[in-house]
């Protein structure tokens, strides 16, 4: 139980409470699926107010799905006081039915034109992302020439709710994100980070990727060079709502990050190297030789006909592997890929990789905050600390982190710059208002130590979990 | 310096929970029976009771049918098996309290702070979230009702996505008393859900309170005789001072692993080791007896090696057979599925009588862990630090050997020889001098191909040559082995010296430039690290070698493989 307050998957019971008494609590519904009731509430100009126990939380309009408050209800003329209850308990029912979905047992089931869908993340958000995988695989088909074959059952794509779910009841172990399925009638795993949406998006492009190239040939197994590769090209997409398109290939800041943090390491791949390395390499380096293979005229079509004919060219030397399923060997895949993009020569194998080095020191570039938001990641993940606050800095400067990327800034700064954490800590709270740790650590760098103690209370008000393990690292933290 | 270690998770958990003993029960009988917890049902007829790990809290008993259900995975065409299995699990709730203990040490200027958090299992969905191991799960239904006059909520859980052994149902019932909540789950296959269901039932109802007796319910963060002792302690200090604290350990780990048996399970020692079986009277002695020998072989053997450390005792669980001891394990923090498991020193080696008998690979198992035992008590670090040919070559020595009367016996390993007899053959063997001089990474290059697989093989072979009749009649390869790791435990204790001196020595980079060269200089201060010992320790071994010594070694040694 979380409390007063409630996420809309964790407390059926109270709000069918609610619905036998409607509009007797202030009830707020948020466009991410979340629901809050318990404390009091205001309406505001540009935010709503939640008086929580411990002080009050800001929550913008534009997050806001619907607002009931019982106060609305007060001094009204009974057919217009009708009128908002009959409003409130039509949104009652729609979260009912929600909550009814909420368990993996009893998920919505859906058809789009191409997937099928299992979930239990709200509705609404369900159906943005339906929309746009089904304009993915239009991309996808169209430049791969690839299309399901109708007389199978359209794959399933199970997208839970968050990520305890995920790792619950996907059974993907350790870090996974995503799984994609490659037997029977293909299955993806995925689950919505209501906090990273763009995270999500790509994610789910990737594995989608890997659906994609399985329809090539649905008798082989697409090696892990170029198909990660390729996974991690695709993933590079994004919604554009204004436009209403999906833009694809565009630069993944956190790979390139890895790659450049090698190139400083002294490791450098060639082509040849990628190829044949059946590695981790396959996300990074892969990623960029095909970013420079899709992105230079001279070399696109023969890429597309080299990682197509892996799967179907007669000429390629495959053979069965596991689950019985056609396979080639790095040597084979190196062979053709020489073959079809005409180097013939050791040398034309050189010249290559100089261009493709070229290529990522030159034309694959991290720009705006959101790059650069994520090469911070990147650099943090590789432990390069100082080049992560660099990136951290200018992504701030830029337009503004994350709130992800505020927390990770300040966590690298707060042992060095407690001021800079704590306004970092701030910021956080302020883009992401109904997440517990930001306000939990807040609370923890106040300078007053009354109103920290408050702010963390408030931490835990919202979220019960957050400063379980509350032990002072400050001491022994060595970064500086 | 403030060295901070956190544990957190049931595997800290563990520790700190009291064991739940089951009073014996009249033999044949499927009662199962707790007066210190109150309460009794009736496990299905012919379900065998499996034992419960020695430290473990929460499980109060564990069943496994004597059937094996089969199934075909539908989109692999896989087959698999899997053997229905029944756990009761308490969870008190005084016991449910998240914990925090914090502890300081202070010795020769340095302040160790050990931070032990216990976290409990919340509830059963929590229990399942950190324990299962099967598969996917989700929650199908759940309700809660009343049976008798106990409150229960029964769960419907299904396994489907990844599932190891094939897609499951687990039936669960929790039966709340005020202060505990009991919990009867049964796992079985989904498609043999509906012909099992009744039997499930029987055993759901046949669930009671009784009147609690004997000890009080345990409740607290404490270890059970208040005894903590923790793996600096056994790792420092004097070598008297480790002796002591590993006799203590020892004692505990070998009273706790005693006291915890179930009704049917016995102990014996055979020399010093302890045997814990499950009606396997015949082959946990021969295989008790068979430890004994082995560790004695080692200690006499590599005399050389980790000179007056103690080795602890070895604790060798025995299971009737490998489903039982697949069961042992599941449903606690540790039971994941795994190809390698670590078995710490002093630690429970478990296994079962297996159906491939003396000579199959379970007893070569049970060599490997006794082996790793005995390295890391003697010398954790020149463990650890072995070059890959020298590890192989013990490994695949120690796991051949088997107790013949008095003697031990050391079976050839045949792919080895095999492997090593063909390389020589084709001439692609590696020389003796070229193995015993590469680091990992030379030794492993070109990995995946048939290349390592015959290094490996070799590795195994020049270690066996070492320790052969061939290899004592010959001048060089006599007193090599002891030579050579003797000198390494002396390079090793010297760079561990010399790194002490260095650790807190250095500065923090100040630009990104200083960043990635210090990287790049850790990545390569690994390779070179390691590349320096192997170099050292093979400069040193062979000093005084000749040309002549090498050519008489390595014909030797060829012949030998040949």
């Amino acid at each position: 139980m979380l409390g007063p307050f409630n996420y809309q998957v964790s407390l059926p019971a109270v709000c069918l409470v609610l619905l036998a008494s409607p509009l007797q609590a202030d009830i707020l519904l948020l466009k991410d699926g979340r629901v809050i009731d318990g404390p009091m509430m205001e309406r505001g100009e540009e935010t709503c107010t939640i008086h929580f126990k411990n002080g009050d939380v800001l929550v913008p309009n534009d997050w806001v799905e619907d607002l009931f408050l019982a106060a609305d209800l007060e001094g009204l003329a009974k057919n217009r006081r009708r009128s908002l209850e009959k409003q409130g308990e039509e949104r009652l029912e729609q979260i009912e039915e929600a909550l009814a979905h909420a368990e993996w047992g009893n998920a919505y089931e859906e058809e789009t034109s191409n997937f099928r869908w299992k979930y239990t993340l709200p509705k609404r958000v369900a159906e943005m992302f339906q929309d746009r995988l089904e304009s993915y695989y239009k991309i996808f088909a169209k430049e791969w020439r690839v299309k399901r074959d109708k007389r199978k059952k359209k794959m399933m794509i199970n997208f839970f709710a968050n990520r305890k779910e995920f790792m619950r009841t996907s059974g993907a172990g350790g870090g996974a994100l995503a799984y994609f399925m490659f037997l029977g009638d293909y299955d993806l795993c995925c689950f919505y980070d209501r906090l990273d949406m763009t995270s999500t998006e790509m994610v789910l492009y990737h594995e989608a990727s890997h659906y994609l190239q399985k329809l090539l040939n649905e008798d082989f197994k697409m090696p892990h060079w170029p198909g990660e590769g390729i996974a991690e090209y695709y993933g590079g997409a994004l919604w554009d709502p204004k436009k209403k398109v999906l833009n694809v290939g565009l630069v993944q800041e956190g790979r390139l990050t890895e790659v450049q943090n090698d190139i400083a390491s002294g490791e450098l791949l060639t082509v040849e190297q990628i190829v044949l390395k059946d590695a981790y390499t396959d996300y990074t380096w892969g990623w960029a030789l095909i970013h420079f293979f899709m992105n230079d005229k001279t070399l696109k079509k023969g890429f597309l006909k080299y990682a197509n004919g892996l799967a179907n060219d007669k000429k390629v030397n495959r053979q069965r592997g596991s689950f019985n399923l056609q396979m080639v060997t790095p040597e084979e895949s190196l062979r053709y890929l020489r073959e079809c993009l005409k180097l013939t020569e050791d040398s034309d194998m050189e010249e290559l990789t100089q261009r493709f080095h070229t290529y990522i020191e030159e034309d694959l570039v991290i720009e705006g905050a959101a790059g650069l938001e994520k090469a911070g990641m990147g650099a943090v993940q590789a432990g390069k600390r100082i080049r992560a606050r660099r990136l951290f800095s200018e992504a701030n400067a830029e337009g503004g982190l994350s709130a992800v990327g505020c927390y990770q800034y300040a966590k690298l700064v707060r042992s060095s710059d407690k001021n800079l954490a704590r306004d970092l800590y701030r910021q956080a709270t302020e883009l992401a208002p109904l997440t517990g740790t930001y306000w939990y650590e807040f609370g923890r760098l106040h300078t007053d130590e009354e109103e920290g103690k408050r702010f963390k209370a408030l931490g835990k008000e919202l979220d019960p979990e957050v400063g379980v393990y509350d032990i002072d690292f400050e001491d022994s933290d060595d970064s500086e | 310096m403030f060295r901070i270690l956190l544990s957190v998770g049931a595997l800290t958990l563990t520790a700190l929970q009291p064991t739940l003993a089951l009073t014996p029960l009249p033999q044949n009988s499927s009662l199962v029976k707790n007066e210190r917890f109150g309460f009794s049902f009736r496990a299905p007829k012919s379900w065998a009771s499996v034992a419960l790990k020695t430290d473990e809290g929460w499980l109060a008993s564990k069943h496994l049918s004597n059937k094996e259900y089969f199934g075909t995975d539908k989109t692999t065409g896989y087959t698999y098996s899997h053997v229905p299995e029944m756990l009761c699990i308490a969870f008190i709730h005084a016991n449910q309290e998240r914990k925090k203990v914090v502890e300081e040490e202070s010795e020769d200027g340095v302040t160790t702070k050990t931070t032990t958090i216990s976290n409990p299992y919340k509830d059963y969905e929590d229990f399942l979230d950190r324990t299962y191991a099967g598969g996917g799960w989700y929650v199908d239904s759940k309700d809660k009702g009343k049976h008798g006059k106990i409150e229960v909520t029964r769960y419907s859980v299904k396994v489907e996505k990844l599932a190891r052994s094939g897609p499951k149902r687990i039936i669960t019932w929790i039966y709340h008393a005020p202060d505990i909540d009991f919990v009867l789950q049964t796992e079985v296959l989904e498609a043999e859900y509906k012909k099992l269901r009744s039997t499930i039932e029987k055993s759901l109802k046949s669930f009671k309170f009784i009147e609690r007796s004997g000890e009080l319910l345990p409740t607290g963060a404490s270890t059970p005789g208040g005894i903590r002792i923790t793996r600096r302690e056994l790792t420092e200090g004097t070598p008297k001072e480790r002796r002591s604290k590993r006799v203590e350990s020892q004692k505990i780990k070998h009273e706790k692993a005693i006291r915890a048996l179930p009704k049917d399970w016995d102990h014996q020692y055979r020399g010093k080791v302890l045997v814990l079986d499950h009606d396997q009277d015949k082959w946990a002695k021969k295989l008790g007896d068979h430890a004994d020998l082995l560790i004695e072989w080692l200690s006499k053997e590599f005399s050389y090696f980790g000179e007056n450390e103690y080795m602890r005792a070895p604790i060798l669980r025995v299971c009737n057979d490998s489903d039982e001891e697949g069961a042992f394990t599941r449903g606690t923090r540790t039971g994941t599925t795994g190809s390698y498991s670590y078995v710490a020193p002093g630690s429970e080696i478990v296994t079962h009588k297996p159906d491939t008998g003396w000579i199959g690979g379970e007893v070569d198992w049970v060599n490997g862990k006794l082996l790793e035992q005995w390295l890391l008590d003697r010398n954790e670090d020149a463990a650890r630090a072995m070059p890959e040919w020298l590890r192989i070559g013990i490994v695949t020595h120690v796991r051949g050997a088997r107790r013949d009367g008095r003697k031990l016996e050391f079976r050839v390993n045949e792919y080895a020889r095999e492997g090593a007899r063909l390389a020589a053959s084709q001439g692609r063997a590696t020389a003796p001098r070229t193995i015993m001089s590469q680091t990992r990474e030379e030794f492993s290059s070109g990995a995946g191909g048939g290349g390592t697989f015959s290094k490996s093989a070799e590795a195994a072979q020049l270690v066996r040559f070492l320790l052969s009749k061939e290899g004592a009649r010959c001048k060089q390869a006599k007193t090599l082995l002891e030579t050579y790791v003797t000198t390494l435990t002396q390079v090793v204790d010297e760079i561990n010296e010399k790194d002490k001196g260095v650790a807190s020595i250095g500065n923090a980079p100040k630009t990104e430039e200083e960043e990635d060269a210090l990287g790049k200089e850790r990545a390569e201060r690994w390779r070179q690290k390691e590349q320096d010992m192997v170099r050292e320790v093979f400069e040193r071994t062979f000093a005084d070698w000749t040309e002549k010594d090498w050519s008489s070694f390595t014909k030797a040694y060829f012949k030998f493989i040949s």
